[in-house]
């Protein structure tokens, strides 16, 4: 009885932005939903701590919404999201007087994929090479490592969340061409670390 | 194109930011160009290995925002606001009274110009009458004195349609409290089931500790020759 009023409907990020602009905090809700797992995921990185990457999301969801007539472009509220978040982010670490990767030696990298060890098998990363998600998430976690604190966010709002390097560019407010050598530069320390470290394991597995 | 310009081109191409117009110069050379293919091959591994040693992790809890003006919604909150307390009390205590004269089996029956209430059958000239309409009711009301008949219609049809309206409203209230309660019981179910995968992700930080102890061993095993004959 209840069922057959539902409709099934696809809405755009651009409706939801409209509609919350015009004050449906509800509209505003579907948004949030919609962006806050991949916010809080892009703040653990840069804080390696989950209470404070989470208080940023809701900080910079809540500073979005009250500021939402300002977003010109109803398009532009991902990387609009973001670079509010990303700045939220670094101006706590000024106030607290420490920079964000200051405590990486506990544990930064701490994406726990779901029970990798009720479900992790081995993951088919190359033709010779087998490897547990542990063991990748640690390589990674090492080779991120090495990068610089720049590099390191562009590299990942790129890799991992799929921004264009115009995005990127306003996300880190800087020119397009900082965003692209950053990029270029990290990506390739990136796969030579990698690189040498799957080829070390697979060396080791043989 | 040659392989200088490629290699940038490339980087592009894995990261999804090469136009067609290039994806099909880049495509032109790589046919000839075995050393450019296997450094595709590596940039493609290398996101994908960044993307699977960077998995999402659930959040804690979710983040909603609710009006700070809006009344607050639901039956309660609708029959608690000031606007709709008294005809709802003033519907609610009609549709009491005309259920309980219903369930009686009690008429009013007009006779000559006398009204009195009975209760059991009723002859087969009188009909039910129960109460008055409630204001709103919109039957044509002719112009002079009634006759019996004419009043009993009346009376008939006001009934029949205060009836259909109440029936309406309180089907409408029902349904409305019941999707708030589904809609509350779902959310309480995905926060716990969010907490529980939240919960399941946590206790392999211990895990990963240990492991991660043992990778770095395992590394610097690796690095002492003599030690490999002994390895399993």
């Amino acid at each position: 009885m209840r069922g057959a009023n539902l409709l099934f409907r696809t809405v755009g990020d651009r409706e939801l932005v409209e509609r919350a602009a015009g004050g449906d905090v509800e509209g505003y809700n579907l948004l949030v939903s919609r962006w806050e797992k991949k916010l809080y995921n892009y703040l653990l990185r840069l804080t390696g701590n989950r209470d404070d990457a989470l208080d940023l999301a809701q900080e910079a969801f809540l500073k979005a919404y009250n500021n939402l007539s300002r977003l010109g472009e109803a398009d532009k509220f991902p990387q609009w999201l973001f670079r509010i978040a990303h700045n939220l982010a670094c101006s706590k670490f000024r106030s607290d007087g420490r920079r964000p990767q200051a405590d990486s030696e506990s544990w930064p990298e701490e994406g726990e994929d779901a029970a990798p060890v009720m479900t992790g098998g081995p993951l088919p990363v190359g033709s010779s090479t087998r490897l547990y998600p542990l063991e990748l998430e640690l390589i990674v976690a090492r080779a991120l490592e090495e990068l610089s604190a720049d590099q390191r966010h562009a590299v990942i709002l790129k890799a991992i969340y799929g921004f264009k390097f115009a995005e990127i560019a306003e996300i880190l407010d800087c020119p397009i061409s900082t965003v692209k050598s950053r990029i270029y530069a990290g990506f390739e320390q990136l796969k030579r670390v990698l690189g040498e470290d799957v080829a070390a394991k697979a060396a080791f597995q043989k | 194109m040659n392989c200088g310009e490629t290699k940038q081109a490339l980087m592009d191409l894995v990261l999804d930011e090469a136009g067609s117009e290039e994806r099909q110069q880049i495509e032109a050379h790589l046919a000839g160009c075995a050393a450019c293919r296997a450094e595709l091959v590596n940039l493609r591994l290398t996101r994908k290995l960044l993307v699977q040693g960077l998995p999402q992790e659930e959040m804690p809890q979710r983040i909603a925002f609710v009006s700070g003006q809006a009344a607050k919604g639901g039956l309660r909150g609708w029959l608690g606001s000031r606007t709709f307390a008294i005809p709802v009390a003033v519907a609610v205590a009609v549709a009491v009274l005309a259920c309980g004269l219903a369930l009686a089996r009690a008429r009013l029956v007009i006779e000559q110009g006398h009204w009195e209430l009975a209760f059991g059958q009723a002859p087969a000239a009188t009909t039910a009458a129960t109460k008055s309409a409630p204001a709103g009711t919109s039957l044509p009301l002719p112009a002079g004195l009634l006759t019996r008949e004419q009043a009993q219609q009346l009376m008939a049809a006001a009934i029949r349609e205060s009836e259909q309206r109440q029936e309406a409203a309180s089907a409408a209230r029902l349904e409305a409290a019941l999707s708030q309660l589904d809609q509350r019981q779902r959310a309480t179910l995905l926060a716990l089931a969010g907490q529980m995968r939240y919960f399941e992700a946590t206790q392999n930080v211990f895990y990963k500790e240990a492991s991660r102890t043992r990778t770095a061993l395992e590394l610097v095993a690796s690095r002492l020759p003599a030690e490999k004959g002994d390895r399993p």
